[in-house]
């Protein structure tokens, strides 16, 4: 990425243009009302002048046009009024928000400038020290100063990065006011009616499909907009789930009840809406709305106002937004989860599961429930937190790959309670004050294998997984945000990763199932500037990782992570870690492509094809350990890097 | 079986179980232990039944005034002598970290993982077990055990330590409060 384009900040419109243009409609609707009611008037006096039987119909013909004039008057009112709110109301604090980003453009572009100068002009100096006197106290002070000024350079592009996503989210914010001052004005209506020769209306319309230039085609050219047709719907999306929470909030409780009842793909949607608008809306209802205190640091009861009505009627329209305190998502997402078991319409395996999602979170005090809801075929999805995401100074999220729903809850909370209890212990040992919390993301459909070579399915679990770290980003900013993926979830939190620069600090794919050219270039750029740290582990009898980036067999994502460059490898085939516990350990080699110790589903197992005089023979272990197993290399490296993160910011 | 009978079942079970662990805790120290979140209350699933599960760590100024692998082998022995199925995993001399896994099926417990971490800074031994699997659908029984509310609101506070051989708790009554033998 280079500096930021200051042409690329878009454009609000002159709040005294659209006085104008308010002005100058109400005078054209007064001039043509007047100029009807004059000629209306006149018009009568044809009485006086004009008998003819059978004609009489003349004597009215100008009554339609008059009533038309009118309500074509009133009507250009109403575009004055909201002409006049837009310029007064919604356009100044637009204006003047630009005017902050455009003087954050200078200051960000010259402190990267500078930081770009400092490094290359210390690099050279270093480098030259180097050949002449390698030995010497001068060439490990520049070369201390190099490894400093290139800190300096990754975090000034850093902050070109903040500012180009503030860019982004602006052009959100101004394009959705835009669009509102556009629908405001497209519901006027008066005067146009237009008939037939018999009176009767004709309806005129317009439809646009697929990607414009313009968000209203055929009108002038907005503001210059790059953003696709995706990322368009998303916005829709975000603002019209948000609007739809706040009518949740206010209106009359069965209205609120039959809407739920007859939407219950609702709470799915809520994890989409973009955590800074969430927290915006989250923050006028907490201001709108009565608590009493729990007892004994409990969270609170909300007992009157929005939140009220909503942890009692919409619970999930809460509980699943990211960018709220997780605090205040436990309960209402608690209140969802017991809401959702009291629906007689569950399938039994979606009960099921939910019912074993229930005892997950009541038998340990550190869980937290942070989101629930049933997928667009009934699935039950969700994401549980261990410790707490709203002041850990580390948050590692964790998920995994194909044919793993909430059915293999206890193996993947096992995992994700082991690494959060490992690291723990380790930091204790190593005398590091850090606070840390895993989550388990299970929130996707991530698929068979008959659908692993596909891109669908991570490229939607990647919208989710996004908004889950943004929303971590929105409610705890200092705290360092970390992956741990297995198979298709390494593909879906590259596709993430790349299209959202900083919202990993580290990552690590385990057993990967290969990531797509574009995440792959996007990843190697990140970690180029420095901007994040990732590291992949394939064990060697993991037979099943490089089927699912096999183009021959039509993979979309074809990309072996340990090609990449700057990709760290992580031993999985068993080994001596370094600095794990107190003084090392052996860690056992990962047996398969499974990700817990398990003896299913049977091709896990299958650890060799043996030839024999009656044919090939397969030799199936009874078990074999798993990448997160407590006694795996792998694990074991994890938890040294989380734990060197922790200390450092990035894992060596 | 009425829910009062599976609840007593299910109870003598649990207690049985954790009594055996606690046994386990008291060869380690007596002092309270740190529940590692997982009190040991829920029925989690396990083929054809329910089990219960708990983990445990040493409290935080507990030291084990030997290196590793001693303090280890001394609790290996012991429980070899108690009958448990032992395996103590030691990775050589000079390594520390020790790990031991049992299980006991007569003492109900399928699974026990000891951790011994002797550090610079801290030492640490944590603790987990898994009971035997009992017949028994765990959705049912926590509907027994737990019955009425999930909302963190009215959730009751679970003990952050226990002194090992401590009743533990079992369930909760209506009104939140707790239930031990």
């Amino acid at each position: 990425m280079g500096l930021i384009d200051p042409s690329t900040l878009p454009r609000v419109l002159d709040p005294a243009l659209l006085s104008e243009l308010g002005d100058g409609v109400a005078r054209v609707g007064s001039a043509v009302w007047s100029a009807f009611d004059s000629a209306h008037a006149r018009w009568a006096g044809l009485r006086d002048v004009f008998d003819v039987r059978g004609a009489e119909g003349a004597y009215v013909v100008l009554d339609r046009p008059h009533q038309d004039a009118e309500e074509f008057a009133t009507a250009l009112g109403e575009a004055r009024q909201v002409l006049g709110e837009a310029a007064t109301v919604l356009l100044p604090p637009l204006r003047q928000q630009r005017a902050e980003l455009r003087q954050r453009i200078d200051a960000v572009n010259a402190q990267a400038e500078a930081a770009e100068e400092e490094y290359a002009m210390v690099d050279r100096a270093y480098w030259s020290m180097l050949r002449a006197e390698p030995n010497s106290d001068a060439v490990d002070r520049l070369r201390w100063d190099r490894v400093e000024a290139a800190a300096a350079r990754t975090r000034a592009f850093d902050e070109v990065t903040l500012l180009s996503e503030d860019i982004e989210r602006f052009r959100d914010v101004v394009e959705a006011e835009e669009n509102l001052i556009a629908s405001r004005l497209r519901a006027i209506t008066g005067g146009d009616q237009v008939r037939g020769a018999w009176g009767t209306p004709v309806r005129v319309s317009q439809t646009s499909w697929g990607i414009t230039d313009s968000p209203y085609p055929g009108a002038p050219a907005s503001a210059a907009t790059t953003l696709t047709l995706a990322g368009h719907l998303q916005s829709a999306l975000s603002r019209s789930v948000l609007s739809r929470i706040r009518w949740l909030a206010d209106a009359d409780a069965t209205a609120v009840a039959q809407w739920m009842t007859a939407h219950p793909d609702f709470p799915s949607a809520v994890g989409l809406v973009d955590p800074a608008r969430a927290a915006q809306l989250w923050a006028t209802l907490v201001a709108a709305s009565d608590s009493v205190r729990g007892a004994g640091g409990k969270p609170s009861r909300w007992v009157r106002g929005p939140l009220a009505q909503l942890f009692a009627l919409a619970p999930l329209a809460i509980g699943n937004l990211n960018g709220i305190p997780a605090a205040h998502r436990n309960a209402f997402t608690r209140q969802g989860l017991t809401d959702l078991l009291a629906n007689d319409d569950l399938t039994d395996d979606a009960r099921a599961k939910l019912k074993e999602l229930e005892r997950v979170v009541k038998r340990d005090r550190d869980a937290a429930l942070l989101s629930v809801f049933l997928d667009s075929d009934g699935s039950p999805r969700a994401a549980v937190a261990w410790g707490n995401v709203d002041a850990a100074d580390q948050i590692t999220t964790i998920s995994h790959g194909i044919d793993t729903d909430l059915g293999a809850l206890g193996d993947w909370t096992g995992s994700a309670k082991r690494v959060r209890n490992e690291l723990g212990k380790q930091l204790l040992v190593d005398g590091a004050i850090s606070s840390t919390a895993v989550v388990l993301f299970m929130e996707w459909d991530s698929g068979t294998s008959t659908t692993v070579h596909g891109i669908d399915r991570p490229d939607a679990g990647a919208s989710r997984f996004a908004r889950l770290l943004e929303g971590f980003k929105q409610a705890n900013p200092g705290a360092q945000r970390n992956a741990v993926l297995h198979s298709l979830g390494t593909t879906m939190a590259a596709q993430a990763i790349a299209d959202h620069p900083t919202l990993v600090d580290n990552a690590w794919f385990l057993g990967s199932a290969g990531l797509s050219e574009g995440a792959a270039d996007a990843l190697a750029a990140q970690i180029r500037r420095g901007q994040i740290a990732v590291h992949a582990a394939h064990a060697s009898r993991d037979w099943i990782a490089p089927l699912g980036r096999s183009p021959n067999l039509g993979s979309t994502h074809a990309i072996d992570p340990q090609t990449i460059r700057g990709v760290r490898p992580v031993g999985a085939d068993g080994g001596f870690v370094a600095d794990y516990g107190a003084h090392g350990a052996v860690g056992e080699a990962v047996g398969g492509h499974n990700a817990q110790r398990s003896s299913n589903p049977i091709f896990w197992r299958l650890d060799d094809v043996v030839a024999t005089p009656r044919g090939t023979t397969p030799v199936f272990d009874t078990e074999s350990t798993g990448y997160l197993d407590k006694s795996a290399e792998s694990f074991m490296h994890l938890v040294v890097g989380l734990a060197e993160a922790a200390r450092w910011g990035k894992a060596a | 079986m009425s829910d009062d009978e599976w609840y007593e079942d299910a109870r003598k079970l649990n207690l049985a179980f954790k009594e055996n662990v606690a046994e386990v805790q008291s060869r380690i120290t007596d002092e309270p232990w740190i529940v590692d979140g997982i009190y040991g209350h829920v029925p989690m699933d396990c083929p054809g039944g329910y089990q219960f599960d708990m983990w445990r760590s040493t409290p935080a100024d507990w030291r084990a005034g030997s290196d590793g692998e001693t303090a280890a082998r001394r609790l290996a022995d012991w429980l070899w002598e108690q009958g448990w199925s032992v395996k103590l995993h030691t990775y050589g001399e000079g390594i520390d970290n020790v790990i031991i896994t049992a299980s006991n099926n007569e003492k109900h417990v399928a699974d026990l993982y000891v951790n011994f971490l002797i550090g610079r800074h801290r030492d640490i031994v944590s603790l987990e077990a898994t009971s035997t699997c009992q017949p028994g659908d765990p959705n049912e029984l926590m509907d027994i055990l737990d019955p009425g509310w999930l909302t963190e609101i009215e959730d009751p506070a679970m003990p952050e330590t226990e002194v090992p051989g401590a009743p533990p708790i079992f369930g909760f009554n209506e009104d939140g409060t707790s239930r031990r033998p």
